[in-house]
């Protein structure tokens, strides 16, 4: 394992797609916050928004980050026929699958890590964190174990397809798919309980009595919702961007029976595979 | 005799199409084991099961006598080196990088004897070229390269003169040739050039829908290639009966002619068969080539 780590980060470290995402995430960042500088400063002041409301909003892209560095990394080992050079040194095909998802999870911590620098570009603008150091070091807990869970679907798609181009095509084909699901299932959840609608009437406009709204979810249903936007990494990002985490136990235990499910399944495949 | 590389009665169906079908064969240690077959008759796949790409459906092998089915059989294939299909090489990378990668990869503690490799395949002096801009031989060499870094004891290379130039292949076959005398590295070697594989090899194993249909050393070979004699004749039964009271060693081909393995006195031979009433049609001297004996097994083929 150590030996193949070894050679896994060596050519990460040389790796241009890599290099291409960790860049694209600190402009990203460093624009998107100074964006935020002025929508908080001009735009939006009377909110008195800080740094909070802008920095964790790496949560939602960091997926597809994830998505499309794994698939263009681990895809090259089957397009250029390197896996084979592994096998037949005589490594595990369990050791191969661990160490390429320890690589791809190292680089989304540092692309992630890439974002959490470049956005401290708004400190002086926006100040520094309002919240607790306990709940930020929470939120950043909970951004590591859902990356953790991205990292090992993408890399159960990437060990499981053995055409790079088909590999990128469906990782992020299905991140977007989670990130739909995940948006469903959290704007249902926000469907406001009772609504009031606007009536003309002879006097002019007037607010109609509040009435319930058909769209509201309650009951097992709105259980099974909430559920569903804790348990994918989707909806934990979505949850993250707008500073709502309320449930941060049942989103790391999720995170975990993802990372540990999609792994033990990946590796039962792979070891399983013929390969070319 | 100490074998490499046994297999038993080894089977690899995919979705219904028996691709191996009971394959046995025997790699004596030191040998260049030629492996001679035609399009789609196992070769590939014999060699990704034994390269642990693929697992057997049915049957087993062993090497370097472990089972396949023992969970050190990895420590085994630490011992080998191959070049399956396409060279297996990291296409945006340099020659230096790609050994450099495999020396991580089997955790060596330095990267002695890179420059050494690179010297041997001829790839010394190719500096940042990547190797997406190799040529097909530079390619095949660099995988024949990035196979030998640990020094493997056993090299399994996979039709390695595919595609080469004259120069290519004259090159591929000294370093392989190079690799054996030298540093007694027992080479498996699948090819579809048969003139070039009985250049090389020390041992055959003709391959024909899935399973091996003779297994013999070179020397084997020879005698079998042996010149010959094709005599046309009206009566074959009598051409044995002359050939049996001459103690001369033959084979009849068809019902009108047979193979004489030598020199004969035509003189006496066909006086001879005009006393058996027998007349001599034609006479040729032949020599069978390894193509034509291979022919003869596998009853010919397109892709021979």
């Amino acid at each position: 394992m150590r030996k193949l780590l070894s050679a896994n980060f060596s050519r990460l470290w040389k790796d241009k797609i890599f290099w291409l995402c960790m860049g694209t995430m600190l402009v990203y960042s460093v624009v998107y916050m100074l964006n935020g500088c002025r929508q908080a400063t001009v735009d939006l002041s009377e909110y008195n928004y800080s740094i909070d409301k802008y920095y964790f909003h790496f949560a939602v892209t960091i997926g597809a980050f994830c998505a499309l560095f794994s698939s263009m990394f681990l895809g090259t080992e089957y397009s250029d026929g390197t896996i084979r050079n592994k096998i037949v040194s005589g490594h595990t095909r369990t050791g191969i699958y661990i160490a390429n998802l320890v690589t791809v999870f190292a680089a989304t911590l540092l692309l992630m890590l890439v974002w959490l620098i470049g956005a401290l570009v708004a400190v002086p603008v926006l100040g520094v964190w309002k919240t607790s150091i306990p709940n930020l070091l929470a939120y950043l807990f909970i951004a590591v174990m859902f990356e953790a869970a991205f990292s090992a679907i993408f890399t159960f798609v990437c060990m499981q397809s053995t055409n790079k181009a088909a590999t990128v095509v469906i990782s992020v084909l299905l991140l977007f798919g989670l990130l739909a699901f995940a948006s469903m299932a959290y704007n249902a959840l926000h469907e406001p309980e009772m609504t009031s609608g606007v009536q003309i009437t002879a006097s002019g406009m007037e607010m109609s009595e509040p009435a319930p709204n058909p769209h509201y979810i309650r009951g097992v249903t709105r259980t099974i919702y909430e559920f569903i936007v804790d348990f994918l990494p989707t909806g934990q990002g979505l949850k993250m961007w707008q500073l709502e985490i309320n449930n941060p136990v049942r989103m790391l235990l999720s995170s975990v029976f993802i990372a540990v499910m999609t792994t033990l399944g990946g590796i039962f495949i792979f070891k399983r595979k013929d390969l070319k | 005799m100490e074998y490499v590389l046994k297999t038993s009665a080894l089977g690899k169906n995919y979705k219904g199409f028996k691709a191996l079908n009971g394959l046995s064969m025997n790699i004596p240690k030191g040998a260049i084991y030629g492996f001679v077959g035609k399009n789609g008759a196992g070769k590939t796949t014999l060699i990704r099961l034994i390269c642990g790409l693929q697992e057997p459906t049915s049957g087993g092998y062993t090497l370097y006598g472990r089972e396949n089915t023992d969970r050190d059989i990895v420590k085994s294939r630490r011992r080998m080196g191959a070049v399956v299909e396409n060279p297996s090489v990291y296409f945006d990378m340099t020659a230096v990088d790609n050994l450099k990668q495999q020396y991580r990869i089997l955790g060596l503690p330095s990267f002695d004897g890179l420059a050494d490799i690179l010297k041997l395949v001829g790839l010394d002096n190719t500096g940042k070229k990547k190797a997406k801009n190799f040529s097909l031989g530079m390619r095949q060499r660099l995988g024949i390269a990035i196979a030998l870094v640990g020094a493997p004891d056993f090299l399994v290379l996979d039709e390695p003169v595919n595609g080469l130039d004259p120069q290519g292949i004259i090159e591929i076959r000294e370093l392989i040739l190079k690799l054996n005398r030298e540093q007694q590295i027992t080479v498996l070697i699948s090819s579809h050039i048969l003139d070039e594989l009985s250049k090389l090899t020390t041992h055959y194993g003709f391959i024909d829908n899935g399973h091996i249909v003779k297994e013999m050393s070179a020397a084997e070979l020879e005698a079998v290639c042996k010149k010959c004699v094709r005599v046309e004749v009206s009566n074959t039964k009598a051409l044995s009966r002359v050939l049996d009271g001459m103690e001369i060693d033959y084979k009849i081909v068809t019902s009108k002619t047979a193979d004489v393995y030598a020199r004969v006195n035509i003189s006496q031979l066909t006086a001879a068969l005009a006393k058996e009433n027998c007349e001599v049609i034609s006479m040729q001297e032949r020599e069978e080539s390894l193509e034509s004996y291979y022919v003869s097994l596998v009853g010919g083929g397109k892709n021979a």
